[in-house]
């Protein structure tokens, strides 16, 4: 497993209270993967795309993105419709993980074809269930719960 | 119906020469008007059966005021001097013939208020009794007083000469004065002119009457006609009376009073048979009644027509402001849509940016938490003086525990204020999908839904039958849902408690109440019940003090009304009014 290109987990959200406690979530259930935190969605897709200053970024990995809908500037929801519409990048599962419980706008973010819609505050042990179930099939690493994670 | 002063005051001759050719005018008029007088005298005798000069001066007094009455003086004088009485008589008799309308013009325009556009029925009234029987009276009197005194007539025949200038003189006015005034006003004061028929009727009238007249009244061969065909010309003056204005009628009465009079004076037509006194009497009878009837019928319809469009015009200005008023509240519900909708957008906007602060603030007390069990186990396999365990035990299962508690209930109460907050703001964006609800459904589903608490409180629930209303299925859902639940919240645990829910339609308003022997309401708290984040029982019910602000907002977006009547141990009743299904159901 360690030979295969390993999943990165990328964070896109502009409060980094928010970050921080998904990163501790998903460290603590024992996932190990690289975790990239970006809090704009410009920056976002300059990753995704490899663009701006990502340009160099190898994209031979494979991603997997927690996606904040209200950001300033650039929101979620259109971060997800530009990955959506590109060939390739729309097979990138994405999570949105934002506090709107709002149903039109969880409908509208799956009919852009978000993976999973998550409200904030997140129940830990139903979040990372769901970022396992979505990473599993590509390559999540488990390790034991204790060990530090430096991206 | 108003008078406007400023046409009923005479014509201003304020300066000399205006006077006196006015005096001029009124003078030269008075004695042609004698003039043809005199020529539809009976030639029998020196007797006319209209004199149009008084008719004549008491028109012009009144148009152009009391200073022509030396016009009128001289005129007078000059006919009467000329027909062959002596100067004394004269002058004696020009002095009644002026007298006589200057008392009548004084009469209608001081005592009567007369309006010379003979528009309202008193002022024709005034016209024939003031205008053409006082004229008559004073003319009558001192012409013949004059006569008798020179001798020319005897006081056996006093009475008989009296009857005929009064007659003569009376009917001069009933004939030209409305003929004048209704001629002259509208030309020279164009205002508020009534609508009237066309040209083209009005030469077909003219025509008929005509046509009509000259066999009726002249007769059809020489001599007096066997038949009383004066009548055939009443239709005429009734269809110009109903039809045109007082000015077309004056002519039609002056057109027949005319043909009868030249008839009769060449021994033609109805009146040219019998001695000369009953002939006089039946022509001045049949013109008296021909003028005022034409007379006051047309002012009769004139008034009509007037209170009509008075009517109208009130409607209209009722309609105007009516529709005006309409506008600005339609304005004003926009602009009050507006706000609201700002208001809601804020809310919404608020109550999420408030979650994000939220979320950290109950992700990173559960995190400090975790932090301080973990140090706690950390501390445990370090070797420490008993006191000092003593101590960080306290520290931390005392001091940052409880802290940590407060933090959390805080945050978990302040979530729940927001979700609150973002439902009510929803329930002000939802769509509303009205359609004819059956209400009795609505509530048994509601009541299947609550019917574990309903079976827990062992209420006694009754429907009674629902009116359908024209609502949103699941808002209406959501109504009776908070009232039965509020109900089912604050039962008097005094007594078994019971739950009603009843409802009647009427005027296409559906009204719904929902009652029970609860613990009531008190009076202090009832103005604000159905504002947000209001707890009246918190020792009773738990509960953000959402539901009635949310069923208000829901009433309300229905175009409905939410009260309630509450006594204090004895229970409430919540009423809503919602749009009823006035429409038949298909069976």
């Amino acid at each position: 497993m360690r030979n295969m290109p390993r999943l990165t987990i990328l964070i896109v959200d502009d409060d980094d209270g928010h970050t921080e406690l998904v990163r501790r979530n998903l460290l603590r259930a024992g996932i190990d993967n690289q975790i990239v935190a970006l809090s704009t969605g410009k920056l976002a897709l300059d990753y995704v795309f490899g663009r701006g200053a990502y340009a160099d970024r190898a994209l031979h990995g494979e991603l997997l993105i927690l996606l904040d809908i209200n950001m300033p500037g650039l929101d979620g929801v259109e971060v997800l419709r530009q990955i959506k519409a590109h060939p390739t990048a729309r097979r990138i599962p994405v999570i949105m993980l934002t506090t709107t419980d709002n149903p039109r706008e969880i409908n509208r973010c799956y009919e852009l074809g978000c993976s999973v819609y998550i409200t904030k505050p997140v129940d830990p042990a139903a979040f990372v269930e769901a970022v396992r179930r979505l990473g599993l099939f590509i390559s999540v690493v488990s390790v034991p719960s204790q060990i530090e994670d430096k991206p | 119906m108003q008078i406007d002063r400023r046409e009923t005051s005479a014509l201003v001759l304020s300066r000399w020469p205006h006077l006196l050719a006015a005096n001029a005018a009124v003078c030269a008029l008075y004695f042609a008007a004698a003039r043809f007088g005199l020529s539809l005298a009976f030639e029998t005798r020196q007797v006319t059966a209209i004199w149009p000069p008084t008719g004549i001066a008491l028109a012009s007094l009144l148009l152009l005021g009391l200073r022509v009455w030396p016009g009128i003086y001289l005129g007078g004088f000059a006919i009467n001097a000329l027909v062959g009485d002596s100067t004394l008589a004269a002058a004696g008799i020009a002095i009644g013939n002026t007298l006589g309308p200057v008392l009548a013009a004084l009469a209608l325009t001081r005592v009567l208020h007369f309006d010379r556009r003979l528009q309202r029925l008193r002022d024709v009234l005034a016209l024939i009794v003031a205008g053409a029987m006082l004229t008559a009276l004073v003319t009558a009197t001192n012409g013949v007083l004059q006569l008798t005194l020179g001798g020319v007539v005897t006081w056996s025949s006093f009475g008989s000469v009296w009857s005929v200038w009064w007659m003569g003189d009376a009917m001069g006015v009933l004939v030209v004065a409305p003929l004048i005034l209704s001629v002259v006003l509208p030309a020279i004061m164009p205002s508020r002119a009534q609508p009237s028929a066309g040209a083209f009727e009005l030469a077909c009238l003219l025509c008929v009457l005509v046509l009509t007249s000259i066999p009726a009244l002249n007769g059809v061969s020489a001599g007096p006609s066997p038949f009383q065909l004066q009548y055939a010309v009443f239709p005429w003056v009734i269809w110009s009376a109903l039809r045109f204005r007082m000015r077309e009628t004056s002519l039609c009465i002056a057109i027949i009073n005319g043909l009868a009079v030249w008839g009769a004076t060449r021994d033609r037509g109805p009146f040219a048979s019998g001695n000369l006194d009953h002939r006089l009497l039946l022509l001045e009878m049949f013109m008296a009644v021909i003028a005022v009837t034409g007379l006051i019928l047309t002012a009769t319809m004139s008034e009509r027509t007037a209170a009509l469009r008075a009517l109208q015009n009130a409607n209209d200005d009722l309609e105007q402001r009516v529709s005006e008023r309409t506008a600005e509240l339609a304005a004003t519900n926009r602009v009050l849509e507006r706000k609201n909708e700002e208001v809601e957008a804020f809310v919404y906007v608020v109550s999420h940016d408030l979650r994000a602060p939220l979320v950290n603030l109950q992700g990173f007390s559960a995190e400090l938490s975790r932090s301080s069990r973990e140090l706690e186990q950390a501390l445990s396999a370090v070797p420490l003086p008993a006191a000092t365990r003593q101590h960080i035990h306290t520290i931390l299962h005392e001091d940052i525990a409880k802290s940590l508690s407060f933090i959390g209930a805080s945050a978990t109460k302040f979530k729940r204020l927001i979700d609150a907050l973002l439902l009510l703001s929803r329930t002000g964006k939802q769509e509303l999908h009205l359609e004819p609800v059956e209400m009795r459904d609505v509530v048994q589903a509601t009541i299947d839904t609550l019917h574990n608490s309903i079976d827990r409180a062992r209420v006694e629930v009754h429907v009674d039958p629902l009116p359908r209303a024209l609502a949103d299925m699941t808002a209406v859902g959501q109504i009776f849902s908070n009232l039965i639940s509020n109900a089912l919240k604050y039962l008097d645990p005094g007594r078994p408690g019971r739950l009603g829910v009843g409802g009647e339609a009427h005027d296409g308003v559906a009204h719904y109440w929902v009652s029970d022997n609860g613990s009531g309401i008190p009076p202090s708290s009832l103005p604000r019940l159905f504002q947000v984040f209001q707890r009246f029982h918190p020792e009773l019910a738990s509960g953000e003090g959402m539901g009635l602000a949310i069923v208000k907002r829901v009433v309300e977006r229905h175009g409905g009304k939410i009260w309630v009547e509450s006594a204090e141990g004895i229970g409430s009743t919540f009423h809503f009014t919602l749009t009823a299904d006035t429409r038949e159901r298909n069976a």
